[in-house]
């Protein structure tokens, strides 16, 4: 449809002699807002919060701040010290532009890590205090229940793209919706590659493991699209739900997801030191139990990076936001996941010039 | 004995010339004083003498205060609520006991008003009988009713913009009498009477409605010269466009979907052409516009902030006749007259714009469309006195296509795209009088909403015989079936009794898409068709019942007191609705009345837009069984004043509190698909309160009105997923709207006419800061940059998870500056050989102000000074405007 809103802006304002100036942005002193952000799921062995201030023209740092963490009811934790960046990722030279860089990203963002475990249905509350209680803002919701996923079945098959004919793998995730209760949830693919080498010189063997999130298309399955699918060649675009969030509004039950995703089948070739023997491939679907407001926050998250969002005509997107005296979003998640192989690929080893690089 | 111990009077007595008719009439005011001393006073005014007899109580006491009338108005507001009756005989004025109400006979006059020379009927003319101090107005269809004691008497008819006629009748038993008002032209002349049980304007017991003078509506300067009605009801106070320029109407803080539009009494969903620049309304054919935006009377219901009740021309049933008009945006002809004289007549309009001519050119080799039309037709039939038939039909549409071709010796492509929107309206109406004292109006009618979408793609690559079709369908709309009743009872003067039911079928169809692509490669050809989206239909019933009464409790107070009922049913759910109406009006003086009123609406039906502005791509949804039916409770109070000849100033305040009303929750639109849209709004509560105060002259060479708003509109939903509960501008809030509206005729061939609008800036959604944003660890990577790298949950590279991004604290949050347009029009009017020649020249905007139609927030390229020493972009708004100055002309030829 956007096709036809732009033609039809573009044509209006042809007709209509049209005029464009800029106004005034006065935009008044608002204070600083206190931003907290968390992704936390509960199946991770660490959280990180993330605290930082709005401004008018960028984000701010934050200081002084103290973080308590309740659960049930029962404080846990107390945060005040942010982690500083790693050694690893900062240049040697203190004058490198880069150490500059990353320094005043952690201040501007200071992350604060927590090792608490948390547990389905703990109500968790997150609470912060800074600058000499200048800023207190707290957030509080219940670590959803985890959703096992019954059982997966893949299928290899063939898609033309652009007139390219490349392999993807439809997949089909079935699980079972709690009853008589609202839920939400999202879906997400992570890639396992295991890459076993050689070097061509002293011809000793290295093994690397790599994991990557992989996109997967969404567009096939009634639930993950308020019941309208689509095609690649669809002319009514809409939005895409890269997030793969739904709630059980359509489920009744056991219901059988369709999701697709690229299959990698080759390996790329460098002039590296090392003969890639093989490449092992696992992938591990996760089915997340999400909050509600979670939900909602990834569909934002899937118009922010629509193609169809128009700046003329369409309603600004307003990230929903969970802070009490303040914004930003803490979302609780707990996930389960499946895992399932792909045949090795086993490249051709006539060329010595060859590295694995992940497709 | 003397009691003028209890008296405290004031007598100001200016003159008496007799009493003929147009003479100047009776001053008097007193105070508390006994009848006696006040005929007394008269028998000292006047050469009349009062004749009584011991049985008479004159020691009653009473207030009066009479400001030039004549001797029966006079009579008549001093003996009313008294058991006294008067006649007037040659010189004396005989006073009696009233006789009994049984034993007094009691005859029905009734019968249609209209026009003398085309015999369409006159909307709200009045009917006062002079003698007995009555009177009503003719309803929608011209019919009048009106109770009198049997005898003679003189009735008067008046209607604005015709002569008054005098009728002396002897009343003995129930009477037809069919009334044709002559034009005159002569405004100032006309003597506007009539309290009498008409709906709108300030005589009316109900508030807050307003006949929308036809004379402005086809002289005020618009743009490109596109006389239209429903910008000519945002120049009435309480009423705004949503974008300036635009056709849309937001009446007392409500949406655009709030506004229950009645072509001939038949609801119509979408009445915008051109992007909602124009109205469907073809001024030519429409006879009279009433708004209410409050006290809604209890026929009406559906929607929570305005009724539009537009009725058309029947058709001039003796002469033929028509108009023919041609502008710079589009060309209109209306023919009327009669198919059987006396008995049957047509009415035929059409309006096609032609803005698809204009553009061409841009279009280079390329073709495209991009026009409107309306078609407006009506038939008229009297069978009889007691009947007569209507059959009506509407068709108007939207069209916009282009056609894209381009190609070589290898390749070859055409892209063809159309879309199409629009009403189609076809009723039939039979208005039938049982008794002089009972009519009704039977009407069955269709009505389709539509929009559609036609894309069709070919491409070709013919040295490799490879060739690919597509072929995609998009359909939304709603279609009405409606069956409804309307009787009007006349049991006295002082009731007029309105019942009726009213029966609508909705079929909606929310979206409906197909695609088609098809492949020919080496003559193997491969199909395959999509229903992408397939929505079912919804249907839905919605059966009203009403009642209301208007009657005259006293002299000075009147009430009209309604109950609507609504049922709803969608879906296995069923919704229901009583609605009480009240309105009272009390003439606090000759000139001076008040009004208060109390309303209750329902609405069933909610309109989805993710734009700022109304289009076609909105969607109109039933309730659901999650969805309630939005409801409003209105309050209203008014204050008005006719003291000065020609003018009549107003006060009203309202409170409006709504429930149920949906927004987007934060970070849901519908871009693409109305699917689930259940789950994407959110129900709240909305209030909006304000005061309107105007004042129009309505009589002499200028005419036109100053009308001033104080509005606020506000949004709350509890639930923390919009705006996080708390309170937040309408998108259509603004605190003060200025109009001033002014037409004068300079000679019997030139009139000018000019409006100015001023309105404070409107609210806009826009990001004032930045904050931060998390992307949960599991980002999805890009469909088409797969190869990227995308960070894994836990490892140290988790802080590119969090970016910078805009953040928008409040929902409409930012006011914008105020807007302000000036139009200037004149009129060249010349008498013809076969008519009448216009030529309109006007000019939109006249001093060019850039009033925003869009905007949008972006960059400028230079670096802001005060951060930090690094060069950061600074953010700017933009406006766009559409319409600056603008000047159009118009030929009009009238035969």
């Amino acid at each position: 449809m956007k096709t036809y809103h732009i033609l039809f802006f573009i044509l209006s304002v042809t007709v209509f002699t049209s005029c464009q100036n800029e106004i005034p942005f006065s935009t008044k002193h608002n204070n600083p807002q206190i931003i907290l952000n968390a992704m936390i799921d509960i199946d991770d062995e660490e959280h990180f919060i993330i605290l930082s201030k709005t401004g008018k023209y960028d984000i701010d740092s934050i200081r002084d701040a103290t973080i308590h963490i309740y659960v049930n009811g029962t404080l846990k934790e107390q945060l005040t010290e942010p982690l500083l960046p790693d050694k690893s990722i900062l240049p040697e030279d203190p004058e490198d532009p880069d150490y500059k860089y990353i320094h005043e990203i952690y201040a501007k963002n200071k992350r604060y890590k927590t090792n608490l475990r948390f547990h389905p249905g703990d109500n968790v509350k997150i609470e912060v205090f800074a600058e000499n209680d200048k800023y207190h803002a707290w957030v509080e919701d219940v670590v959803p229940k985890p959703l096992p996923i019954d059982k997966i079945d893949t299928i290899t098959y063939i898609k033309n793209q652009n007139s390219y004919s490349n392999s993807w793998i439809r997949l089909k995730t079935t699980f079972t919706d709690f009853p008589n209760e609202k839920n939400f949830y999202r879906l997400a693919l992570v890639r396992e590659e295991t890459v076993y080498n050689k070097s061509k010189e002293t011809g000793a063997e290295s093994t690397f493991l790599y994991k990557k999130n992989v996109y997967i298309d969404t567009r096939e399955d009634v639930v993950l699209n308020d019941g309208r699918v689509s095609t690649d060649d669809d002319f009514f675009a809409q939005t895409e739900n890269r997030y793969a969030t739904f709630d059980d509004t359509r489920l009744n039950g056991s219901y059988t997801m369709t999701t697709s995703f690229y299959r990698p089948s080759d390996v790329s070739i460098n002039s590296t030191g090392n003969i890639i023997e093989r490449v092992s491939i696992k992938f591990r679907i996760y089915l997340i139990s999400i909050t509600e407001m979670q939900h909602y926050y990834m569909r934002a998250l899937n118009i922010k990076s629509s193609d169809d969002y128009d700046e003329y005509f369409s309603i600004p997107v307003s990230m929903p936001s969970n802070v009490h005296g303040g914004t930003g979003f803490v979302g609780f998640s707990t996930s389960t996941y499946a895992t399932f192989s792909i045949p090795d690929i086993i490249p051709d080893t006539t060329n010595y010039n060859q590295a694995y690089y992940p497709y | 004995m003397q009691k003028r111990m209890f008296i405290t009077m004031a007598m100001l007595i200016l003159a008496w010339h007799g009493h003929s008719q147009g003479s100047p009439g009776i001053t008097l005011e007193m105070k508390d004083v006994s009848l006696k001393e006040m005929i007394k006073q008269l028998e000292r005014l006047t050469d009349y003498s009062f004749i009584y007899n011991e049985t008479v109580d004159l020691e009653q006491k009473k207030s009066v205060k009479i400001k030039n009338k004549r001797l029966e108005t006079t009579l008549n507001l001093i003996f009313d609520d008294t058991n006294i009756e008067w006649k007037i005989n040659q010189k004396h004025i005989t006073l009696s006991n009233k006789k009994h109400e049984a034993t007094k006979p009691k005859v029905t006059i009734s019968g249609y008003i209209t026009d003398a020379e085309s015999s369409e009927v006159l909307i709200g003319a009045n009917i006062y009988d002079t003698t007995n101090g009555s009177g009503t107005a003719s309803n929608e269809f011209g019919f009048f009713s009106l109770t009198l004691p049997a005898g003679e008497t003189e009735l008067r008819f008046s209607y604005t913009g015709y002569a008054m006629e005098m009728r002396k009748i002897n009343l003995s038993q129930n009477k037809n009498l069919n009334i044709r008002l002559k034009t005159n032209l002569q405004l100032e002349e006309v003597i506007i009477v009539g309290k009498e049980q008409q709906e709108s304007g300030i005589k009316a017991t109900q508030m807050s409605a307003t006949d929308v003078p036809l004379n402005i509506l086809k002289t005020t300067p618009v743009l490109l010269g596109e006389a239209d009605i429903m910008k000519t009801i945002q120049m009435l106070p309480g009423v705004q466009a949503g974008t300036q320029g635009s056709a849309g109407v937001h009446v007392r803080g409500g949406g655009p979907d709030e506004n229950l539009i009645l072509l001939d009494g038949i609801p119509l969903y979408n009445v915008d052409h051109l992007l909602g620049f124009f109205s469907v309304f073809t001024p030519e054919a429409v006879k009279k516009v009433t708004l209410f935006k409050g006290s809604f009377p209890a026929r009406f219901g559906g929607r929570l902030s305005s009724v539009i009740d537009v009725r058309t021309n029947d058709g001039d049933m003796y002469n033929y006749h028509g108009t023919f008009s041609i502008g710079l945006l589009s060309s209109k002809l209306q023919l009327e007259g009669p198919i059987w004289k006396g008995r049957t007549s047509f009415n035929f309009s059409a309006r096609r714009s032609y803005l698809d001519l204009i553009a061409m050119p841009f279009f280079k080799e390329d073709k495209g469309v991009l026009y409107f039309y309306d078609l407006n037709a009506k038939i008229n039939h009297k069978f009889s006195d007691k009947d007569r038939l209507f059959i009506s039909l509407y068709n108007g549409r939207d069209k916009f296509g282009t056609e894209f071709h381009d190609g070589s010796e290898s390749y070859k492509s055409e892209d063809k795209g159309h879309l199409n929107w629009g009403n189609t309206l076809i009723a039939a109406r039979w208005n039938h009088i049982f008794s002089p004292k009972l009519f009704s109006n039977t009407t069955v009618a269709f009505t389709n909403y539509l929009f559609n979408i036609k894309a069709d793609s070919y491409t070709a690559y013919p040295k490799e015989y490879t060739e690919n079709f597509m072929h995609a369908r998009y359909n939304s709309g709603i279609k009405d079936y409606s069956f409804k009743v309307d009787f009007e009872y006349y049991p006295s003067p002082k009731h007029h009794v309105k019942f009726g039911t009213n029966y609508l079928y909705h079929n909606f169809k929310p979206e409906v898409e197909t695609l088609k692509v098809s492949d020919n490669e080496n003559g193997e050809v491969s199909d395959s068709t999509y229903s992408n989206l397939s929505n079912s239909h919804i249907y839905a019933n919605e059966i009203s019942v009403y009642a209301e009464d208007d009657f005259n409790i006293t002299s000075r107070l009147s009430l009209n007191a309604g109950l609507h009922f609504s049922l709803f049913n969608v879906r296995n759910t069923t919704y229901t609705s009583v609605q009480p109406r009240l309105s009272a009006r009390y003439q606090l003086s000759d000139d001076i009345a008040l009004k208060a009123s109390y309303t209750k609406m329902n609405q069933y039906i909610h309109l989805l837009s993710n734009y700022n502005i109304t289009l076609p791509f909105d969607l109109w949804v039933p309730a659901t069984d999650r969805i309630k039916p939005m409801r409003s409770h209105q309050y209203s109070l008014g204050a008005y004043y006719t003291g000065l000849k020609g003018w009549e100033f107003s006060a009203e305040t309202y409170y409006k509190d709504m429930r149920n009303i949906i927004e987007y929750k934060d970070g849901a639109t519908f871009l693409g698909t109305s699917h689930n849209w259940e789950e994407k709004v959110e129900m709240g509560h909305g209030r909006s309160y304000g005061i309107e105060l105007m004042a129009q002259k309505t009589l002499g060479n200028t005419t036109g009105w100053i009308a001033y708003t104080l509005a606020k509109s506000e949004r709350k939903f509890d639930k923390k997923d919009i705006n996080m509960g708390a309170w937040f501008p309408y998108k259509y809030d603004r605190r003060h709207h200025i109009n001033v509206t002014v037409n004068h005729k300079l000679s019997e061939r030139i009139d000018i006419s000019a409006s100015w609008e001023f309105y404070t800036g409107g609210v806009f959604t826009v990001s004032e800061e930045k904050t931060s944003i998390i992307i949960p660890s599991y980002e999805p990577p890009r469909g088409d940059y797969i190869n990227l790298d995308y960070y894994w949950r836990g490892s140290d590279s988790y802080m590119g998870s969090v970016r910078t991004d805009d953040y928008i604290k409040n929902r409409n949050n930012y006011r914008l500056p105020s807007s302000h347009c000036l139009n200037l029009g004149i009129n060249f009017r010349k008498k013809k050989k076969h008519g009448e020649r216009i030529w309109n020249f006007s000019i939109y905007n006249a001093y060019n102000a850039m009033n925003p139609h869009f905007i949008y927030k972006t960059t400028s390229s230079e670096s802001d000074g005060n951060y930090g020493g690094y060069a950061k972009e600074k953010p700017i708004l933009k406006k766009l405007t559409i319409f600056p100055f603008i000047p159009s002309f118009t030929y009009t030829y009238k035969f």
